[in-house]
C-alpha cells in the first residue's frame, strides 16, 4: 500500500498536494482498496466554495456510496471530469490519473495542519487495529 | 471520505449534542453491552421518504456513538420505485407511469440500481466497520450476505452466494436500471435468480446496508416504471422470469412476512454472534428521520433531480 512522502493526508483517508496556493485533491490508496471498483464519481462545478472537512462530492463502488471531504477550504478551480467517464481511473491511479479537485486554498495554513504520510499510515495501522 | 460527519445540509438546525437523548446513552454504554446486542426493530409499513430517512438516521446515530448496530426490517405503505444514489430519474423511470400506478418514486443514500418494492420483506443493517478481517465494501458484502442466507435456509430455500468474479475489464454501471436484472458479488441467489438485492452507505467507522427481499415479485409493473424502449418491455420481463426471483416462487412451502423476519433475526444473531434485543427507534432517531425526510427524502429535487443538484441547494454550512 503507498503513502506517497511527498503528499499531506486527512483521518477521512484524502491526499492532498500542495502547488504554490493551489492544494490538488484525491483519495488515498487505501481507501481506494477498502472500496472497491468505483463505478461513480460525482465532484462539485469550478467555483464552488468548500469549508475544510466539508463533503465536495460522492464515491460510488460496490453500490457502496461514500462522500468526499475536503482537506482544506477555498474554491474548486478544477474539477477530474475524466472520472465522469473513467471512475476505475480511482482505483487504477488513485495519485495520478485519479484526482479528483483542485482547490484555491482559502487558508494556507489548514495544509500543514494535515497528517504526514508517516502520521498518515499510523493512523491507517491504528484504525485497523482498533475496530 | 469514509466519514460521516452529519452533512451539514443535511442538518441545519439539527443540534445533535442537545438531541441525543442521554438517558438511553446512559442505559446503552452502562449495560456493557455494546459489543455483544445489536438491536432489532420492526417499524412497519412506513412512506417512501420516511423509510429511507430512518435508515440514514440510524447510520449517523449509530457513528456518532449514539446508538447500538441495529437490524431493522420494514414494509412499504404503497409500492415504491428506490433508485440508487446516482441513478438519473428522469432518464430511467417513467415518473408518470409510476404516478398513475400509484406508484412512489424516492432516492435512496446508498448505490445500486432500481428496486420495485410492494410484497417483500426490506432489511437494514447499520454496524460498525468489520475488526476481525478485512473491512473492505465487499467483505461486508459477503458476512451481511452469510446471514441473509442462513436466514432464507432456515426457510427451505437453498440460496447461494454469488461468487467474485476475477475483474478483466473496468467496472461499468449495469446496463439495466434494475438492480434485480444483474447479481453482484456476495448476493444472493436461489435457482439461479438474484433472490435479495442490496446496497450500501459507508461511513467512516460504521455502514448502512439494505436491501429487498421480495416474496412476490410483480415484473410486469417494474419495467412499466422504468423507462425501456417499448418494444423491448415484453422481451425485458419474460427475461426477468429468468433471472429474478421471489422468495414464494421458490419456497417449498409458503412463507409469511413475519418468517421471514424470524429468520433474519435469527440469521443475524448466528452469523455475527451476537443477541438481537427487540426495542423501539429511539426519540432522537426518529426525530432525526423526520427531519432528514424534510430535508431531503420528501423532496422532488432529491428523488427526481438527483443527489448534485440537492446538494447544490443547500445552504452552505461549515460543521
Amino acid at each position: 500500500m503507498e503513502f506517497p512522502a511527498n503528499l499531506r493526508y486527512t483521518k477521512e483517508h484524502e491526499w492532498a498536494r500542495q502547488e504554490g496556493n493551489r492544494v490538488v485533491v484525491g483519495i488515498t490508496d487505501y481507501a481506494q482498496k477498502e472500496l472497491g471498483d468505483v463505478v461513480f464519481v460525482e465532484l462539485p462545478e469550478v467555483g464552488t466554495t468548500i469549508e475544510a472537512m466539508g463533503t465536495f462530492g460522492v464515491v460510488e463502488s460496490v453500490k457502496a456510496v461514500s462522500d468526499l471531504y475536503a482537506p482544506v477550504s477555498g474554491t474548486i478551480v478544477e474539477a477530474n471530469t475524466i472520472l465522469e467517464d473513467q471512475p476505475e481511473l480511482v482505483n487504477a491511479s488513485p495519485y495520478g490519473q485519479g484526482w479528483m479537485v483542485v482547490i484555491e486554498a482559502a487558508n494556507p495554513e489548514e495544509f500543514q495542519q494535515l497528517l504526514t504520510a508517516a502520521a498518515y499510515q499510523a493512523y491507517v495501522a491504528q484504525e485497523k487495529s482498533s475496530r | 471520505m469514509l466519514r460521516t460527519a452529519i452533512p451539514p445540509a443535511s442538518l441545519a438546525g439539527w443540534q445533535l449534542s442537545e438531541d441525543i437523548d442521554g438517558a438511553v446513552l446512559t442505559a446503552l454504554v452502562g449495560c456493557g453491552a455494546m459489543q455483544q446486542s445489536w438491536r432489532f426493530v420492526n417499524t412497519g409499513n412506513g412512506e417512501a421518504a420516511f423509510n429511507m430517512a430512518l435508515d440514514e438516521a440510524l447510520l449517523l446515530l449509530h457513528e456518532a456513538g449514539a446508538a447500538l448496530p441495529t437490524l431493522r426490517v420494514y414494509g412499504w405503505c404503497q409500492p415504491t420505485l428506490s433508485l440508487g444514489y446516482a441513478q438519473n430519474a428522469r432518464q430511467e423511470v417513467d415518473l408518470a407511469a409510476c404516478q398513475a400506478q400509484g406508484v412512489a418514486v424516492v432516492r435512496r443514500p446508498t448505490g445500486g440500481r432500481a428496486v420495485l418494492h410492494d410484497q417483500e420483506v426490506t432489511y437494514s443493517v447499520v454496524m460498525p466497520l468489520l475488526a476481525d478481517g478485512p473491512s473492505t465494501t465487499t467483505e461486508h458484502y459477503r458476512r451481511i450476505g452469510m446471514a441473509l442466507a442462513a436466514a432464507l435456509q432456515s426457510l427451505g430455500i437453498p440460496v447461494h452466494l454469488a461468487r467474485p468474479q476475477v475483474r478483466t475489464a473496468p467496472v461499468r454501471t449495469p446496463a439495466s436500471p434494475a438492480c434485480f436484472a444483474a447479481l453482484s458479488r456476495y448476493e444472493l441467489s436461489a435457482a439461479g435468480k438474484k433472490i435479495v438485492g442490496s446496497a450500501q452507505k459507508r461511513a467512516q467507522r460504521a455502514l448502512l446496508q439494505h436491501g429487498s427481499i421480495p416474496l412476490w415479485m410483480d415484473r410486469q409493473r417494474l419495467f412499466q416504471c422504468l423507462r425501456v424502449p417499448p418494444e423491448r418491455r415484453e422481451a425485458l420481463v419474460q427475461e426477468a422470469y429468468t433471472t429474478m426471483g421471489a422468495v414464494n416462487e421458490i419456497a417449498p412451502t409458503p412463507v409469511t412476512l413475519p418468517a421471514v423476519q424470524d429468520a433474519l433475526r435469527q440469521g443475524f444473531s448466528t452469523t455475527f454472534g451476537v443477541e438481537l434485543v427487540e426495542t423501539s427507534i429511539s426519540p432522537a432517531e426518529w426525530r432525526l428521520a423526520q427531519h432528514l425526510r424534510t430535508m431531503k427524502y420528501a423532496t422532488d429535487t432529491w428523488n427526481h433531480d438527483g443527489a448534485a443538484a440537492w446538494r447544490q441547494r443547500q445552504p452552505v454550512a461549515s460543521v
